[in-house]
């Protein structure tokens, strides 16, 4: 420590003081409480859609479309998955705020970008089978009227829409995470 | 709570509740985010003192915690917010409008605008060297090389040199 070079500075807040232990009891962080509210963002939205596709399942069901309700079980297990998946991503935030800044930085961009790189393999491939199964099932349900051709041709808007939804959430992903890279690079040339 | 725990935390608050302060007041725009930021700090360095083994000095503790929860507030807030290059810039930013009606002291808003444009490393560097830390302490801080962190202060020395209009008063020691 050496004499601070303005005195301006250092004048400020001279009457601070820190916040009682006692009111720690039952607080979390600010980021913890911003996670925990996100999480429990998209649990909801999970937990939505498992419901709204149970509902067709039964419906289908009830009609006899057992492929089809085979499909959207299968796209209720998927978004399990996910979730699942959600939970196992955000414990792995271990909070080590004593490391050196530098090490902290890239600790928390090296994270967000292996979660962003890895965005297809646990958020949008369990979706797969499941989409693939309802638009084979809708296929199915009228190749015996019109031929599986045009059947086919048919589900081929829904399914060209799918895959621009997954494309899309890949691409923005994976911008993202080369941002993070760039950044990454530049830290680790500060070494 | 452990005897060990609210010991540190009571040595860490009397040597270092204003530095903290100030962190937070210069990384949050809005008094009350800065407040929250304040609460954050306090009890990270709460949770940390039930790990503290000596690894390090108490400053050093203490600054990488406040600097890192600060960073981590500000990051949440704006996922990689645009930053500019320290050595970028010509002069202090003017202080933004909402802070500009509010500031007793035009130099300081210049400075807190400043420290929200550049990196976090770099106004990490900065907000250690105005707190009077040393080239050696403000590296073992941030992780960063002596030189590195030589060239951000001279550079801030420049800067904020002109804003306070005190040449005469500026010193830096990087040992």
């Amino acid at each position: 420590m050496t004499n601070p070079p303005f005195l301006q500075w250092t004048d400020q807040s001279q009457d601070a003081q820190f916040v009682l232990p006692g009111t720690f009891a039952a607080k979390s962080s600010r980021l913890e409480t911003t996670v925990r509210r996100r999480n429990a963002l998209e649990y909801g939205v999970g937990l939505f859609c498992i419901a709204a596709f149970g509902w067709v399942a039964w419906l289908t069901a009830s009609a006899g479309a057992l492929l089809m309700s085979a499909g959207w079980i299968v796209l209720i297990i998927g978004v399990i998955v996910v979730l699942a998946n959600l939970t196992r991503i955000a414990s792995n935030l271990e909070r080590r705020p004593e490391l050196d800044c530098r090490s902290h930085l890239r600790a928390q961009l090296v994270r967000q970008k292996q979660a962003l790189n890895s965005v297809t393999s646990w958020y949008l491939a369990p979706l797969v089978p499941g989409m693939v199964l309802v638009l084979g099932a809708a296929a199915a349900q009228v190749a015996g009227e019109i031929g599986w051709l045009k059947a086919l041709a048919g589900t081929a808007p829904s399914a060209m829409f799918v895959v621009l939804v997954f494309g899309a959430v890949r691409w923005l992903n994976h911008r993202a995470a080369r941002k993070l890279v760039a950044e990454i690079d530049r830290l680790d040339a500060l070494e | 709570m452990t005897a060990q725990q609210e010991h540190l935390y009571r040595q860490a608050e009397a040597q270092f509740a204003p530095a903290i302060a100030r962190l937070a007041h210069a990384m949050e725009r809005q008094p009350d985010r800065a407040a929250d930021l304040m609460q954050d700090i306090h009890f990270e360095l709460w949770r940390s003192f039930a790990r503290f083994e000596g690894q390090c000095s108490l400053s050093t503790w203490v600054y990488r915690i406040a600097h890192n929860v600060a960073a981590d507030h500000v990051g949440a807030a704006t996922r990689l917010p645009k930053t500019i290059p320290l050595d970028q810039i010509e002069t202090l930013p003017a202080p933004h409008d909402a802070e500009r009606g509010h500031a007793e002291n035009h130099a300081m808003s210049r400075v807190h605008e400043l420290l929200r444009q550049v990196a976090p490393l770099d106004a990490q560097v900065i907000l250690l060297w105005l707190e009077g830390q040393t080239g050696a302490e403000i590296a073992e801080i941030t992780g960063l090389n002596s030189n590195a962190v030589a060239v951000r202060t001279h550079r801030a020395k420049a800067l904020i040199a002109k804003a306070f209009e005190e040449p005469q008063t500026v010193g830096i020691a990087h040992d």
